[in-house]
C-alpha cells in the first residue's frame, strides 16, 4: 500500500497551515464569506443544512487499520460519533464546527490523509474496484495507476479551475465494479498481447443529464496514459462551457463536438503535451508499483471454516452473501455490510470503525476498502478466519448477510443533511430495508439506488430500481426509473412516469416486486434479467395500477 | 429568487458551528424556531434582514416562510428539516 513520502507530508502540512490561517482570518472578519468559501471548499469543508460537513479523501477507497482508527477518533472527538461512507469511496463527517476543522485536518495528516480536492472544479478522488488486488478476474491491480493519477492530479496547476468537477475511475476486471462508464473518464485496464494498456472512456456521468461514457481511445500504453489524460483535460479546460454549470461537464462538450472531432482535438493537444513528459512519471509509476506488492498469503487450516459452515446457519448465509472467491484459493474477499436493516446506508459508528480496524489488523493484512456501494471490504481473509471475522462483526452489528439484496441499497445523504437536496433519501432507504427484510432473500439480487436530487449522487440512473426524490410544489415526490445497469454493459434506467409521495412509493414498490415474483421464470432469473427479458412495460403497469394506488 | 410571502422568520447558519439560527424578537440569534420573531409584513422583515446581517456571526441570512398563528411552523419541509434536525438518528433531532 502506498505511504506518504516526505514531499507528500510537507505538501499536506503546508496546506494545513494555510487553511488554519484562512479559518482564523474568516473568524476575525479579515475574510468575507465570499472570499473564504472557495478556500474551505478546496479543503473539503462544505456548509450543509444543519452544520458544516467535511469530506475526507480515501484514495481509491483504500484504508489501513491505523487510518480507520483515526477516522473513528475524529468521529468521536469532533463529530457525533459516526461517519458516512460515500459513493465516491470517501467519508463525510456531518457535524464538524468550523473552528475545529483545522484540528481535524491535522489529525488526518498524522495518518497520511487529507481532504484536498474533495470539492471544487478539480479532479476528484480517483475511484476503483473495491476488490482490486484480490479479484480473480482482474488483469492487474488498478490501484497503483489510481495512485499515479492521484499524484499527477493533486494540486495540478492547470486543473484547479476546470469548468466543472471531474471524476475518474479505473477498473481492471472482466466485470466492472467501479462504474467506469458513469465517470468523466473511465479507464479499463486490459492486456493486449501480454502488455497492459488502457481503454479510455470519456463523457460518462449521471446527474441532470445522464450519459454513458464512450470509448474514445483504445489500448493506450501506460507510458502514454498521463499525456492522454492531460490532453483530454486540456481540451476540456479550454473548450468546456463555463457560462452554464448545468452544461459544463465534459459529457456536454463531447456531445457538442462529436467523438471524432473531440478525439482529433485531443490528438492535436497530445502533440505538444507528450514531449513535456520526460520519463520522470514512469520512474514515479515504478516506485508506486513497488509499494503495492500483494501481501504474502499463507495457507491456513480450513477446519474452523468448514465446521462453522456445517453448524451455523447464520454464518453460512453470511458467507453466501458477503464473501466472494479471492484470486488465491483458501482466501475470500469479505464485504462488510453497512446496511443493517433500518440503519442509515453507509454510516458507521466510531465503535464499528474500530472493530473494522481490528478485523483488518488481525485477519485482513491491515487492509480495508470502501466500496462505491457504501460498504466496507476486507479484501484478503483466509477462509479459516471467516468464523472469527463473522463473530467480531456480529458484536458491533456489522454482520448483516444482505450484500446485493434489497436492503443493500445506495442512498445519498439527501435532505437530512445536504443543502442541495430536494427530498430525503436515507429515511426512504431505511423504510425500504425494513419493509422487505423478511422477503428479500426470496426476491434475490436487486439493486435499489436512491438520490435526493437530480445531481444523482445515489446513482439512481443505473439501479435496477432507481428512485429520485424531487420537490413537487412543496411536497417530496419520488420518481422511479427501472432497468438501469452499471458495469461494462452499463445503460440508463427508463423513467417510469409520474412520481409518488413517500407513502405511495412503498405501495408502488410492493406492486413492482409482486409483479416480478409473479413473472420471473425461476429464482435464478433476477429482477434485472426479468426486466431485460420482458421490457419495462409489465413493471410500469404494476407501478400505476390504480386499484392498488394510495 | 422569488420573493417570500409573509409570515416569515429570519434564518441563517452560525459561522463558527454551522448550526441553524433564527432572529428572536430582541434581535439575538437563537437556535430555536419557537423563539424566532414572526414578521407579518414583508418590508419589515427585509429591513430587519439587512440590520441583522453580521458576517462575523452568521452566513447568508434569508427569509423563510412560516405558517400557523399560535405556533411557528415552517411552510416548507426543507425548513422543517432545518428546524428539527435530520430524521435519521434520534440524537440528531433538535427542538422546533
Amino acid at each position: 500500500m502506498y505511504g506518504y513520502s516526505a514531499f507528500d507530508r510537507a505538501f499536506v502540512a503546508d496546506r494545513l497551515a494555510q487553511y488554519r490561517d484562512q479559518v482564523e482570518r474568516r473568524l476575525s472578519g479579515a475574510l468575507t464569506e465570499e472570499e473564504f468559501k472557495p478556500l474551505r471548499l478546496m479543503n473539503g469543508v462544505y456548509l450543509q443544512l444543519h452544520a458544516y460537513m467535511m469530506r475526507v479523501a480515501i484514495p481509491y477507497g483504500t484504508l489501513s487499520s491505523t487510518q480507520m482508527r483515526a477516522l473513528a477518533d475524529i468521529a468521536e472527538r469532533w463529530d457525533r460519533g459516526f461517519g458516512h461512507f460515500t459513493t465516491r469511496q470517501n467519508i463525510q463527517f456531518n457535524w464538524p464546527k468550523l473552528v475545529d476543522t483545522p484540528d481535524m485536518l491535522a489529525a488526518l495528516a498524522e495518518v497520511d490523509m487529507h481532504a484536498i480536492q474533495t470539492s471544487g472544479n478539480t479532479i476528484r478522488n480517483v475511484t476503483t474496484d473495491h476488490f482490486a488486488g484480490a479479484a480473480r478476474d482482474e488483469v492487474a491491480d488498478p490501484r497503483p495507476y489510481a495512485e499515479w493519477i492521484r499524484q499527477w492530479s493533486t494540486d495540478h496547476p492547470e486543473f484547479q479551475y476546470l469548468p466543472r468537477k471531474f471524476k475518474i475511475a479505473i477498473s481492471a476486471g472482466s466485470e466492472d465494479r467501479a462504474v467506469i462508464k458513469a465517470h468523466d473518464i473511465g479507464l479499463q485496464l486490459i492486456r493486449v498481447a501480454g502488455d497492459l494498456a488502457f481503454n479510455i472512456f470519456v463523457g460518462g456521468g449521471l446527474g441532470r443529464t445522464p450519459v454513458i461514457g464512450r470509448k474514445v481511445f483504445h489500448a493506450v500504453r501506460p507510458q502514454a496514459l498521463l499525456p492522454h489524460l492531460e490532453a483530454i483535460l486540456s481540451v476540456y479546460n479550454l473548450a468546456g462551457r463555463r457560462d452554464n454549470k448545468y452544461k459544463a461537464r465534459i459529457k456536454i462538450l463531447l456531445q457538442a463536438m462529436g467523438d471524432d472531432a473531440f478525439r482529433i482535438a485531443v490528438e492535436n493537444a497530445l502533440a505538444s503535451i507528450q514531449p513535456t513528459f520526460s520519463g520522470a512519471e514512469m520512474v514515479a509509476l515504478n516506485r508506486i508499483l513497488e509499494t503495492f506488492s500483494a501481501p504474502d498469503l499463507p495457507q491456513r487450516p480450513l477446519d474452523p471454516y468448514l465446521d462453522a459452515l456445517d453448524q451455523d446457519g447464520d454464518f453460512r448465509a453470511w458467507v453466501e452473501r458477503n464473501a466472494v472467491p479471492h484470486r488465491q484459493d483458501g482466501y475470500a474477499c469479505v464485504t462488510v455490510s453497512l446496511k443493517a436493516h433500518g440503519a442509515a446506508p453507509g454510516d458507521a459508528s466510531a465503535e464499528q470503525m474500530r472493530a473494522l480496524a481490528d478485523v483488518a489488523m488481525r485477519y485482513g493484512f491491515d487492509e480495508l476498502r470502501v466500496s462505491h456501494e457504501q460498504n466496507i471490504v476486507v479484501p484478503h481473509v483466509a477462509q479459516g478466519d471467516l468464523p472469527a471475522v463473522f463473530a467480531a462483526l456480529k458484536t458491533v452489528g456489522l454482520a448483516s448477510a444482505n450484500i446485493g439484496l434489497i436492503s443493500d441499497l445506495i442512498a445519498c445523504p439527501g435532505m437530512d443533511y445536504c443543502a442541495l437536496a430536494t427530498a430525503r433519501s436515507i429515511p426512504i432507504g431505511q423504510h425500504i430495508a425494513r419493509r422487505y427484510q423478511a422477503l428479500e432473500s426470496e426476491v434475490g439480487p436487486l439493486k435499489i439506488k436512491i438520490s435526493g436530487c437530480i445531481n444523482a449522487c445515489g446513482h439512481h440512473h443505473v439501479g435496477d430500481i432507481g428512485i429520485l426524490g424531487l420537490d413537487k410544489a412543496g411536497v417530496e415526490n419520488y420518481q422511479i426509473t427501472l432497468g438501469g445497469r452499471a458495469g461494462l454493459d452499463a445503460h440508463l434506467g427508463e423513467k417510469m412516469g409520474p412520481g409518488f409521495s413517500a407513502e405511495a412509493l412503498m405501495l408502488a414498490l410492493d406492486r413492482l416486486i409482486e409483479r416480478y415474483l409473479a413473472l420471473r421464470e425461476s429464482q435464478q432469473e433476477t429482477f434485472a434479467l426479468a426486466v431485460a427479458r420482458l421490457g419495462v412495460e409489465p413493471f410500469r403497469e404494476a407501478l400505476y395500477e390504480m386499484s392498488h394506488a394510495a | 429568487m422569488a420573493r417570500c410571502k409573509p409570515p416569515v422568520v429570519i434564518t441563517a447558519n452560525c459561522l463558527r458551528s454551522g448550526a441553524v439560527l433564527y432572529v428572536a424578537t430582541d434581535r439575538r440569534w437563537v437556535t430555536s424556531l419557537s423563539e424566532a420573531q414572526r414578521f407579518d409584513v414583508l418590508a419589515e422583515a427585509e429591513h430587519a434582514l439587512v440590520a441583522v446581517d453580521d458576517a462575523s456571526l452568521v452566513i447568508a441570512p434569508y427569509l423563510a416562510e412560516i405558517k400557523g398563528s399560535d405556533v411557528i411552523e415552517p411552510a416548507h419541509y426543507r425548513e422543517q428539516i432545518r428546524a428539527s434536525g435530520p430524521g435519521v438518528y434520534a440524537h440528531e433531532s433538535g427542538s422546533v
